[in-house]
C-alpha cells in the first residue's frame, strides 16, 4: 500500500502498535516455542527440532480432532448461511413484527459462549430427558443427547447454528437493502417467477453478502472453542474434542507447551488456506452493477 | 466540556494518591479453590485491619491448570501461590521459597501433612486443605434396605446390597460423567494408593508391569463392574445432576469427597449420610490426603515473604479464623487446635481418618498431568458405555499410560 502523504502513517499508528504488540510479537514467540520442548512454566528448555511437528502428525487425537473440526465447520456454515438467509428474506417483507423479529433472532447472538454451553446442557441433559419421560412417543428425540458421540456432535452443530444464524442474518439484511429495486423490477417485468427470481436476480446480487458471511462463518467455526469447552468438553470419550480443544489441553493440561504450539501453527496454515481458497471463489462470483 | 475533563482529572488524581501512599508491605495471594474464595478473602480481610504492616490482596481464583500457570509466569507473580498434587509441585518447584525449620505454625501441623512437600532435608510449602472421598451412603436408605456398610466391603457384597436397594426403588449408585476426576480419577485411586504408586506408574509406562496382572485393580475393576450394573445412566449425567440425585433422596451411594458437603447443606436432608470405605483387597481406609499446599514465591521481596508467612500463621491460628474455616469453607485444616465439632459430618470423618492414620494418599496425583481428563476419562466413558469388558479396560488403560 503506498500512500500519497507520509503523515497518513501516523493515524495508523495506535492501531498497528496494537497489532504488533498483542498480534504479532505473540504469533512470533508462540512459533517460536514449537520448536521447544518448553512445558509453559519452566525456565529452561531444548530446542528439539520440527520433532515436535512429527508428534503432532502422529497424534490420533489430533488428527481426528481436525477431521471433525472441518466436518463441524462445513455443517454449520450450511445451516447459518441458509437459516440466516431466511430469516433475512423474511424481516425485511413489510409487517408489524419484523423489527421484533429482528431482535429475537438476533438475540442468540448476545448470550456468551460458556454461558449458552452451560444453559444449553441444562436443556439436553434435563428438559430433553424431562420430555421424553413425559410423553414416550418423542423420547426417541427428547433423550440425553449429550450422552452419545453422534448426538452431543449433533447438539454443537445445532447450537452453534442457532447462535450465529443471528449474526450472519445482520449480514444478509444489509446486502438485501442494498438490492437495487430497477434490477428487480425489470425481472418482474419480463415475467420472471418467484423462483427464478431468487436464483437468477437475487443470489448473484448477493454475491458481496456470501462473501462476508461465508468467511465469518467459516472462521468462526473452525475456530469454534469456548462452546466445546462448555458444553461437551470434548466428551463422550473424546468423541466431540474440536482442534482447539485439543490443542488447549494438549498445552494446559498435559503441560507439552511446545507441542500445543506446533499443533497450533498447522492449524493456522489450514485455517487460512481454507479461508484464502473461499473469499478468492466467492470474490469471482461477485457482479458489478 | 473542559470542566467535566478537568474534574474527571482531578478525581483520578485523587484516586491514585490514595492507593499509594501508604508504607504497608503488599502480599497477593492466588489460590484454586472457587468454593472457598469469598471466605478467604473475608479472612484476608479481618487480616488487614488487625494489623497494619502488610496487606493481603486475594486474586482472582485460578482453579483451572492455565490460569495458575499464566497467574505464576506473569510479572505480577503472587506471593503465596497453591499447588495441588505432586505434578504440580514438581512443576513450579522453581518458584518456591523453602520454610525455614523454626516457623511456629510446623509444630501444629498434622503428623505426616508435610511428607509431600520435603526434599533434601528443606521444607518447600505449607500443607493448605485436606480433602477425603470414598463412597458416600444414604444411612437411612441402607437402613430401609436392610444393609450394613460393612455388607459393600466387598463386590459382591455390594452387588447384593444395591438389588435390595434397587428393590425399593431407589437408584443404587450414582456416577457422574465429563469430568475425569469424578468418573476415572478418584474411583482408581484405592487401588493405585495401596500399590508401591511412584514406582508401580514408571513400571507401567516403561511397559514392565500391567493393571490387569495387578491383584489390587483385578479387586478394584470388579468393584467398577458393580457400579457400571447398578448405576443407571452414566454417560451425560453430569455432576451436578449426581449430587442432586442423592441429595433429594433418588440414589443410595455416591463416589464422592467432603467438598459436597457445601451443596448438601443448600438441600433440605432429611436423611443422614456418612462415609464408606470402598473395600479394594479389604482396604477399610477412605482416601484422605493433603489436597491443596500454600508456597511462598522465592522471587518476592523478603519482607514480602515474611508478611506471606505471617498470613499463613494467622489464618491457621487466630481463634476467629479458626472458627470460619471449619464452619464454613467446606475443607479440612491439617493442624492442631481446630474445634472439630464445626466441621461439617463429613469433614469430621475426614479429620478423623487422616488423623487415626487411614488416609490413603492421593496417588493419583502421580500420574502424568492431563492423563485422567484425557485418556483415562475416555476410557472410563467406554466403559460405563459397555464398549469395554472390565479386563479390556485395565488393558486399555494400561496401554495408554505406557503410551504418554
Amino acid at each position: 500500500m503506498r500512500f500519497k502523504r507520509k503523515e497518513y502513517w501516523l493515524f495508523l499508528v495506535p492501531a498497528l502498535v496494537t497489532f504488533i504488540l498483542f498480534m504479532f510479537i505473540p504469533f512470533v514467540f508462540g512459533a517460536l516455542y514449537s520448536f521447544t520442548d518448553w512445558n509453559g512454566v519452566s525456565s529452561d528448555f531444548n530446542i528439539v527440532g520440527l520433532s515436535n511437528y512429527v508428534k503432532a502428525f502422529h497424534d490420533e487425537v489430533f488428527i481426528a480432532a481436525l477431521w471433525k473440526t472441518i466436518v463441524f465447520a462445513g455443517l454449520t456454515v450450511i445451516f447459518t448461511n441458509i437459516i440466516g438467509l431466511a430469516f433475512a428474506f423474511i424481516v425485511t417483507q413489510k409487517g408489524k413484527f419484523t423489527n421484533f423479529m429482528r431482535g429475537a433472532f438476533f438475540f442468540p447472538n448476545l448470550i456468551g459462549g460458556i454461558i449458552l454451553g452451560f444453559i444449553w446442557q441444562f436443556v439436553f441433559s434435563q428438559v430433553f430427558v424431562f420430555i421424553g419421560d413425559t410423553i414416550p412417543v418423542l423420547s426417541p428425540v427428547f433423550n440425553n443427547w449429550l450422552a452419545s458421540p453422534y448426538g452431543a456432535f449433533a447438539a454443537l452443530v445445532v447450537v452453534t447454528t442457532w447462535q450465529l444464524s443471528g449474526y450472519v442474518m445482520l449480514i444478509y439484511i444489509a446486502a438485501i437493502n442494498n438490492m437495487p429495486e430497477d434490477v428487480l423490477e425489470a425481472a418482474d417485468i419480463d415475467g420472471a417467477t418467484e423462483l427464478v427470481k431468487f436464483f437468477k436476480v437475487k443470489v448473484p446480487l448477493l454475491m458481496s453478502g456470501f462473501t462476508v458471511a461465508l468467511f465469518f462463518t467459516l472462521s468462526s467455526t473452525l475456530k469454534a472453542f469456548d462452546l466445546n469447552l462448555s458444553l461437551t468438553d470434548g466428551g463422550p470419550f473424546n468423541s466431540t474434542t474440536l482442534a482447539t480443544l485439543d490443542i488447549y489441553r494438549t498445552g494446559f493440561a498435559a503441560n507439552d507447551y511446545g507441542l500445543a504450539q506446533s499443533k497450533a501453527i498447522i492449524f493456522l496454515v489450514i485455517v487460512a488456506t481454507v479461508s484464502i481458497f473461499q473469499v478468492l471463489s466467492t470474490k469471482t462470483k461477485e457482479i458489478e452493477y | 466540556m473542559k470542566k467535566l475533563f478537568l474534574s474527571i482529572f482531578a478525581l483520578v488524581l485523587v484516586l491514585a494518591g490514595c492507593s499509594s501512599d501508604s508504607d504497608t508491605v503488599k502480599i497477593t495471594l492466588v489460590q484454586n479453590k472457587g468454593e472457598i474464595q469469598t471466605g478467604l478473602t473475608e479472612l484476608a480481610a479481618s487480616y488487614n485491619e488487625s494489623q497494619d504492616k502488610y496487606y493481603v490482596e486475594v486474586l482472582p481464583v485460578a482453579n483451572d491448570p492455565g490460569a495458575m500457570k499464566a497467574q505464576i509466569a506473569s510479572s505480577e507473580a503472587p506471593t503465596i501461590f497453591t499447588t495441588n498434587g505432586f505434578a504440580q509441585f514438581q512443576q513450579y518447584k522453581e518458584y518456591m521459597a523453602t520454610i525455614p525449620s523454626d516457623y511456629s505454625l510446623l509444630t501444629s501441623a498434622l503428623e505426616g501433612s508435610t511428607a509431600m512437600l520435603e526434599e533434601d532435608g528443606e521444607l518447600y510449602g505449607l500443607p493448605a486443605w485436606i480433602e477425603g472421598f470414598a463412597y458416600v451412603v444414604n444411612d437411612d436408605i441402607l437402613a430401609e434396605a436392610g444393609v450394613t456398610k460393612e455388607d459393600l466391603q466387598t463386590p459382591e457384597g455390594l452387588d447384593e446390597a444395591c438389588t435390595k436397594i434397587e428393590a425399593l426403588d431407589y437408584q443404587c449408585i450414582n456416577v457422574p460423567s465429563g469430568e475425569g476426576y469424578f468418573t476415572a480419577g478418584q474411583p482408581v485411586n484405592p487401588a493405585l494408593a495401596q500399590t508401591d504408586f511412584e514406582t508401580f506408574i514408571s513400571d507401567v509406562e516403561a511397559g514392565n508391569a500391567t493393571l490387569e496382572d495387578n491383584e489390587y485393580f483385578q479387586d478394584w475393576v470388579k468393584f467398577q463392574e458393580v457400579q457400571r450394573d447398578h448405576a443407571g445412566q452414566v454417560l451425560g449425567n453430569t455432576y451436578d445432576n449426581s449430587i442432586d440425585s442423592f441429595a433429594t433422596g433418588q440414589s443410595a451411594i455416591l463416589y464422592q469427597g467432603n467438598w459436597i458437603e457445601s451443596m448438601l447443606t443448600t438441600y433440605d436432608l432429611d436423611f443422614s449420610y456418612s462415609f464408606a470405605p470402598m473395600g479394594v483387597k479389604d482396604n477399610d481406609s477412605i482416601s484422605a490426603y493433603v489436597a491443596v499446599n500454600w508456597h511462598v514465591n522465592k522471587n518476592k521481596s523478603e519482607e514480602e515473604q515474611a508478611g506471606a508467612l505471617d498470613f499463613l500463621k494467622w489464618m491457621y491460628t487466630n481463634a476467629d479464623s479458626q472458627a470460619k474455616i471449619a464452619s464454613e469453607f467446606g475443607v479440612v485444616a491439617p493442624y492442631e487446635g481446630f474445634d472439630t465439632s464445626l466441621y461439617g459430618e463429613l469433614s469430621k470423618e475426614v479429620y478423623e481418618y487422616y488423623d487415626a492414620g487411614k488416609g490413603l494418599p492421593l496417588a493419583i496425583s502421580y500420574l502424568p498431568e492431563g492423563f485422567i481428563n484425557n485418556e483415562f476419562n475416555a476410557l472410563a466413558e467406554k466403559f460405563y458405555d459397555g464398549q469395554l469388558t472390565g479386563e479390556e479396560y485395565l488393558q486399555e488403560v494400561t496401554k495408554a499410560l505406557a503410551s504418554v
